[in-house]
């Protein structure tokens, strides 16, 4: 599925009180926000979360998808 | 999971399952319509599942992540504060969900770095037999996510036995009433619940809940005491980005977002309660 079926536009909503919350977040999306001072540790440890899953996957060498399971 | 659990299951389940278009038993709605026949129950699916949005997300639980999600059009609840709007109530909307169709999405998938498919909604229980028929036709499969608002039959889950490696669970509402009156279901709880409970004992569950505005009591604290009693290490993720879309108005107590301090409030609640609260 590519092109008007993906829907890869990501939605990002800010709330009066400066909250910002995202439908549908890519990991561009998220690195994108993490440049901007947003000051949500959640947001750092996601992108953690990705870069560690693709350093893991770049030393094993292979696309395994056994675990899904990753602990932060 | 090894994929090949799905293959093993295969044909014989496919057949199964798609008995329920004849007599469509799927959800707790108990239509019984012969949607292959035409006609058409609460969901208003016809015996095919449509995909309308298909992506990889990382916005997802951070253990699912990078997750392929497969978003299926039509949904057995009619949430009025529904993000998925239209999309998610239209069945109509989409392309055909077909083997090949989610075995080159799969790939594509795979080359983004995706670690398992999510099947999400809509509701996809109302398309589990096509959603059978589509993976045991695919071939090489990443584990399987089942995101689900579980108000479907125990019969209808049945089917999914052995080929789901985590479910994810919206508990959406604390009582029947409210239930009754944001989503228009009867026998919110009860149902949901004991699906929650099956889904625990036959995979990996997370669940999740989005906390709504103005249902701190009478929702989010019954959710918290029923995870304390029955599902206590449990992942819980409580949701705080509710915002008011499609008919929240409705519901005026719904028609504006949720407040940060109540959304602390439900965190620090939860997690006093020694509940697992995960991000």
């Amino acid at each position: 599925m590519n092109g008007e079926d993906n829907g890869s536009t990501s939605e990002i909503n800010i709330l009066p009180d400066g909250r910002v919350c995202i439908f549908g977040a890519s990991r561009q999306v998220l690195e994108v926000l993490d440049a901007i001072p947003l000051g949500d540790p959640g947001l750092k440890g996601r992108i953690e979360c990705l870069r560690r899953i693709e350093e893991t996957t770049a030393t094993e060498g292979d696309s395994s998808t056994e675990s899904i399971c990753v602990k932060v | 999971m090894a994929n090949s659990s799905v293959q093993r299951i295969g044909a014989d389940r496919v057949e199964l399952a798609r008995q329920q278009y004849r007599h469509c038993l799927l959800c707790e709605h108990r239509c019984g319509v012969d949607r292959a026949g035409g006609q058409r129950g609460f969901c208003q699916a016809a015996a095919e599942a449509r995909v309308y949005r298909c992506r990889v997300e990382c916005g997802e639980e951070i253990e699912l992540i990078p997750s392929q999600l497969f978003y299926l059009s039509g949904c057995n609840l009619r949430c009025v504060f529904c993000i998925g709007e239209a999309d998610a109530f239209d069945p109509a909307r989409g392309r055909p969900l077909t083997g090949q169709l989610l075995a080159e999405a799969v790939a594509d998938g795979r080359r983004q770095g995706a670690k398992n498919i999510q099947w999400v909604g809509g509701e996809p229980t109302i398309h589990l037999p096509a959603v059978l028929e589509a993976m045991v036709g695919c071939g090489d499969l990443p584990p399987v996510v089942w995101k689900s608002n579980f108000f479907g039959t125990i019969e209808g889950y049945a089917l999914l036995q052995g080929m789901v490696d985590v479910y994810v669970a919206d508990l959406k509402f604390g009582n029947d009433h409210c239930a009754r009156r944001i989503a228009g279901v009867e026998r919110y709880l009860q149902t949901v619940t004991r699906n929650i409970l099956w889904a625990a004992a036959e995979a990996r569950l997370i669940v999740r809940h989005l906390l709504l505005p103005g249902h701190g009591a009478c929702c989010f604290r019954p959710i918290v005491d029923w995870m304390c009693r029955w599902l206590p290490a449990a992942p819980l993720r409580i949701m705080t980005g509710y915002l008011p879309r499609w008919q929240a108005a409705v519901c005026g107590e719904l028609a504006a977002p949720l407040d940060r301090q109540s959304a602390a409030r439900a965190i620090a609640m939860a997690r006093d309660k020694g509940l697992n609260v995960i991000g």
